[in-house]
């Protein structure tokens, strides 16, 4: 293949086996997991606890490596073989494509980062005392709330 | 005369009118939000559309999506064309969407999302009628691309359209409320829809006699004597929908201005087709010209003919579920 035909390689190298790794690194989990529950520890080994824990924000990671393992993997071209990504584009106007994304990223800075805080908030109050069913029923974030009246939900 | 892009053209407008009429009510209360008064009104008037609003916004991806798939040429002319609106109503739409969550779970941020619900709901919303007013005056097309700038959209007519399409989602809103609501809500649903009912009807007006000035192609649609006779029915019925509707909002019969609301909107809709088709950008490129491959169309149009009716069965459902007045104290969250 010619290099004007080639993607970035690096990005493509890297972005793949973190992908990988972040999902081998899952299964290795759910395995200890299973083998814990196998010897019904599961619940109060903290090592896994904790491991758990740190794994959670990887499937972000992993979500993102892959699409730059795809994005950057199909360059230069937007449908592979057929068309070029410099001959796709739309004919908008450099301000306008760089107006938008700046509004993109500040749209999306306050919007994820008011999710970010509500999502610890809930994360740091754990799981409502008071909620019915047994474990194997995870808590419902929605239907706990639907109980209540409107507006006194956050009581 | 029934080809597949004609088919995948009444498909596309199906999901664009039932897009405007479902999305146009809950956007309707973002747009008179601040209007609604103390705080049990706005819980109120959320929980009323909280189950239906994220299922009513899936036929704007159906139709931009449809419009993808099957008129690939007239999505390429018309998204730069309409770039600056298009980002702004889905900013607008990610805010206000959002709002919905957000408001309960941060009493002590509420206001802020308040704001965000309906400044996000009228934004959307003037975007989708500048969208509209600068699709029907027509935009700059050289053989099979766009030719205009990034700022072509801002015109009288166009932002006519956004100040039209607002009063009409203030309408569909209100008279949702009215058919919905109890109490202090219900009357002050009543005040507020006589007002955007006016206003709607105004503009309903005004939009009718400006449109035929746009193109002389328009006009003669309208106002030559055959066709006269196909199109008449159209300002017939507007004129009967909105008399049913002033009825019902004087005598207070709460189940009557909705559907007659909807009614109007299916009255332009219709109106607005006449004086189109058979374009898909008007005066440039027509339904034929744009279409897909017709393999492509006929290969979609099995998914859609499989999809659209287990669509609109669930949202009947879901309508039918939470049928009747919203009780003020037990709420969708």
């Amino acid at each position: 293949m010619p290099d004007e035909d080639q993607p970035p390689v690096a990005a493509v190298f890297f972005a793949f086996r973190i992908m990988v790794g972040i999902g081998l690194l899952t299964v290795l989990l759910g395995l200890a997991s299973l083998v814990l529950r196998w010897r019904r520890r599961l619940f109060e080994s903290r090592s896994l606890l904790r491991a758990t824990v740190a794994m959670g924000p990887l499937g972000f990671v992993a979500i993102v490596a892959g699409w730059v393992t795809t994005e950057v993997g199909r360059q230069p071209y937007t449908v592979y073989g057929w068309l070029l990504t410099g001959n796709s584009a739309s004919p908008v106007d450099a301000p306008a494509v760089a107006a938008s994304l700046t509004a993109f990223v500040i749209v999306y800075c306050v919007v994820f980062g008011f999710g970010i805080w509500y999502l610890l908030r809930m994360m740091r109050s754990g799981p409502a005392a008071t909620e019915s069913g047994s474990i194997d029923k995870p808590r419902n974030l929605h239907s706990s709330f639907l109980k209540q009246p409107a507006g006194k939900a956050e009581s | 005369m029934i080809d597949l892009p004609t088919v995948w053209a009444c498909i596309l407008a199906f999901a664009v009118l039932v897009y405007v009429v479902l999305d146009g009510f809950d956007l309707g209360i973002g747009i008179v939000f601040p209007l609604l008064g103390k705080e049990e009104n706005r819980a109120s008037a959320m929980n009323s559309v909280a189950p239906v609003w994220d299922g009513n916004e899936t036929w704007l991806i159906l139709g931009g999506g449809g419009l993808f798939a099957a008129f690939p040429l007239a999505y390429a002319v018309l998204m730069p064309a309409l770039y600056a609106p298009m980002i702004a109503m889905i900013l607008a739409l990610i805010f206000r969407g959002v709002a919905f969550e957000y408001r309960w779970r941060d009493p002590a941020h509420r206001s802020f999302w308040d704001r965000g619900f309906h400044l996000g709901s009228l934004a959307a919303t003037c975007s989708q009628g500048i969208v509209l007013g600068t699709i029907v005056q027509g935009i700059d097309v050289e053989g099979r691309a766009y030719v205009g700038g990034w700022w072509d959209w801002v015109s009288p007519f166009s932002v006519m359209c956004g100040i039209a399409l607002t009063a009409g989602y203030g309408l569909l809103g209100t008279t949702w409320l009215v058919l919905k609501a109890t109490g202090d809500l219900r009357e002050r649903a009543y005040v507020l829809a006589r007002v955007a009912g006016i206003t709607t009807l105004v503009f309903i007006g005004v939009v009718s006699l400006w449109m035929p000035f746009l193109s002389p192609e328009i006009a003669a649609r309208w106002f030559t004597f055959p066709q006269l006779v196909f199109v008449l029915p159209v300002p017939t019925l507007t004129a009967v929908l909105a008399g049913l509707l002033g009825w019902g909002l004087i005598a207070r019969r709460d189940a009557v201005p909705f559907p007659a609301s909807i009614g109007l909107f299916g009255l332009c809709f219709a109106g607005l087709g006449i004086g189109l088709y058979p374009f898909i950008v008007p005066g440039a490129i027509s339904i034929q010209e744009a279409a897909a491959p017709d393999g492509s169309l006929r290969f979609m149009l099995v998914g859609a003919l499989i999809l659209l009716p287990m669509i609109l069965a669930y949202t009947a459902y879901s309508y039918w579920i939470f049928r009747g007045k919203v009780d003020p104290d037990s709420g969708y969250h």
